[in-house]
């Protein structure tokens, strides 16, 4: 009789089969051009990388056409019954508030586990004075599939769909987007199977695209309201991946830092005055880089104090930003609305406390503070997470516990006027413009929160 | 410990110094040596193959800045999964711990006895109350098979700490996953 195995190896085996659903498929030479496209942003001929690309097609092809004879799904859009049908009652309600002036300019779509019935999922619209409306009460069953819909994955466009992704225990490759039309409940939701799928973006007029996987960054736009799909083939999507990055006005995704038209074809130059979406990439394809000579990974390795650098679209940087105090350190820049000013947060430390600033920078040098907030004893890492679409509107996050296990908080929310509110519970999931959400039909409405606590 | 040395099939030094100049067909090279360790160990930290695929995509934008200052290019594989794990471990972190972890309820077969197994589900189970570090440690350890001297020169600190952090960890893990 054969001696038992070692824990040691046990262990070693368990592992070994415990990762055998990693996403190990790569196209070396793409995932190469994307990670030097990233790592210094400019514009270039990429006819010859395009070339080498070629032969990586014919592997991911194949790499696909396994994938699909082993059970896995194309990427692809049809319709199934809808999800479960709302039927708890709306457990909490409170006067309508009456809008001064007309709809806020912008609204806020989260999604979250409902408190009272946790197999569903409520969709709620905010307004920037914090008063909620309840749109939807999704069950998070889908009939006829394995898949539960999941809360925190939401992702809103702004002509009002919004789609939720799932959770699956079967394996990693297998899950879905379920798109719900929320201007009209009774309109069937769509499903879009996603298996390997990385990532998925809504563009400004409500074309969703999906980058799939093990066919890297193979991107499909699919259009709910018709049904119609475009396969866009191979993109070199920002950051190497897997981030989709959709131009402002909807007219492509940045491809190779060049620009995908979304009805497909050849890609072409990214105007300098181009906007794009994710506030990551600035008007022409400028990008920001946190230096920081504390990080392991120091991104100006001759600079000595951190800064804010940005580089433009010809590959020329500029340094907005240079901490001169070590007590006060930039930790995170987005771009403003306009594509070309900063948003930029900086964690000021006095003792123990740490103070989340953020403040705007219209040109290098000038940092004009929109507002501060003091967290919590032992809280640290402040981070700005969203930005209303009128840059009038921050939240918050920051981190608490030990320095090797940290757990990430919602802060509060920061306005424009100096106030600061409670954030929303549960996952925000976009803006939509105040005028379409208040057509919605809704359920319910609920009051603003009352407490400033923070959220896990 | 078992002996989980991996046979060195690595690119030679020139190939590293070329990636490193910016030779792109160097650095696909690589890419296409090491990403499936890379992967395997951001897949053990995170328990996600979105989030692990993510976080070997940004560690391949690091190197890609930073092959230039690599001192040793012998320790090339060591060195990019330690950078895998370290955007693991962040990609934890900025999701604070929300990760989902995608696991197979069913272990691949051919292994054995049952018996001597330590099934996937247990693991998962297990390696999700771990603190990213130690995911971090276990996986550069059991899934990229360095050992406690090439942890130690990747994540700072001495071998024998290593060792004694990992002699801890797999004693937890002996507890735990035999009382499954």
């Amino acid at each position: 009789m054969p001696d038992r195995p070692t824990f040691d190896a046990r262990l070693a085996d368990a592992f070994e089969r415990y990762v055998h659903a990693a996403p190990v498929g790569v196209d070396a030479m793409a995932m190469t051009t994307a990670a030097s496209v990233a790592a210094l942003p400019r514009r270039s001929d990429w006819s010859s990388a395009r070339l080498l690309l070629a032969a990586g097609l014919l592997l991911a092809g194949l790499i696909a056409a396994s994938f699909v004879a082993t059970g896995g799904h194309p990427l692809g859009l049809f319709t199934v019954t809808a999800p479960s049908p709302v039927t708890s009652p709306v457990h909490q309600t409170s006067p309508a508030p009456t809008l001064a002036g007309g709809a806020p300019a912008w609204e806020a779509i989260y999604v979250r586990t409902d408190p009272i019935d946790s197999a569903s999922i409520d969709v709620v619209a905010v307004r920037p004075d914090g008063e909620e409306r309840l749109l939807r009460r999704i069950g998070t069953a889908i009939k006829g599939s394995d898949l539960l819909l999941s809360p925190t994955s939401g992702r809103g466009s702004e002509n009002g769909w919004l789609a939720l992704g799932t959770t699956s225990f079967r394996d990693s490759f297998h899950g879905a987007w379920v798109l719900f039309d929320l201007a009209h409940p009774s309109r069937e939701s769509r499903i879009v199977p996603s298996d390997g799928e990385l990532t998925a973006r809504w563009s400004s007029d409500g074309l969703f695209a999906v980058a799939g996987n093990p066919c890297c960054w193979k991107v499909e736009i699919l259009d709910p309201r018709t049904g119609a799909s475009t396969d866009l083939g191979k993109i070199g999507l920002f950051g190497g991946g897997p981030s989709i990055v959709w131009a402002r006005d909807g007219s492509g995704i940045l491809d190779f830092g060049r620009l995908m038209p979304a009805q497909g074809g050849k890609d072409i130059d990214v105007d300098p005055d181009l906007l794009f979406a994710d506030r990551r990439v600035g008007a022409g394809f400028r990008a920001i880089d946190i230096c920081s000579p504390d990080q392991t990974y120091n991104l100006c390795p001759s600079a000595t104090e951190a800064r804010v650098r940005v580089t433009n679209s010809k590959g020329t940087k500029t340094d907005w930003f240079v901490s001169r105090n070590p007590n006060e350190q930039p930790v995170g820049a987005i771009f403003a609305n306009d594509g070309r000013s900063l948003l930029v947060t900086l964690d000021r430390v006095s003792g123990q406390r740490h103070t989340a600033v953020i403040g705007r920078m219209d040109n290098p040098g000038h940092f004009l503070q929109l507002g501060m907030f003091d967290l919590p004893p032992g809280a640290w890492g402040p981070e700005l997470g969203q930005v209303d679409p009128s840059d009038s509107i921050y939240s918050l996050w920051y981190l608490e516990g030990s320095t090797d296990n940290p757990q990430s908080v919602m802060g509060p929310l920061l306005h424009a006027d100096g106030t600061i509110s409670p954030a929303p519970r549960g996952t925000f999931a976009g803006y939509v413009s105040g005028q379409l959400a208040e057509s919605w039909p809704a359920l319910g409405e609920f009051g603003p929160p009352q407490s400033a606590s923070p959220q896990p | 410990m078992t002996d989980l040395t991996i046979p060195d099939t690595s690119p030679g030094t020139a190939t590293v110094r070329l990636a490193a100049a910016g030779d792109e067909r160097a650095f696909a090279h690589l890419v296409t040596e090491y990403h499936p360790s890379m992967a395997r160990v951001a897949y053990a930290i995170t328990g996600n193959a979105d989030t692990a695929a993510d976080a070997v995509q940004a560690a391949w934008v690091i190197a890609w800045r930073r092959l230039g200052g690599l001192r040793d290019h012998g320790s090339v594989r060591a060195w990019l999964v330690a950078i895998a794990a370290n955007e693991a471990r962040q990609q934890i972190r900025r999701q604070g711990g929300r990760v989902i972890l995608d696991i197979s309820a069913t272990d691949l077969p051919g292994r054995g006895d049952p018996a001597d197994g330590i099934a996937t589900i247990d693991l998962a189970r297990v390696i999700r109350g771990l603190k990213p570090d130690d995911r971090a440690l276990l996986a550069l350890r059991y899934v990229a098979g360095l050992d406690s001297t090439e942890i130690a020169a990747q994540l700072g600190g001495s071998a024998s700490g290593v060792r004694s952090r990992l002699a801890r960890l797999v004693e937890r893990l002996r507890l735990e996953l035999d009382h499954a």
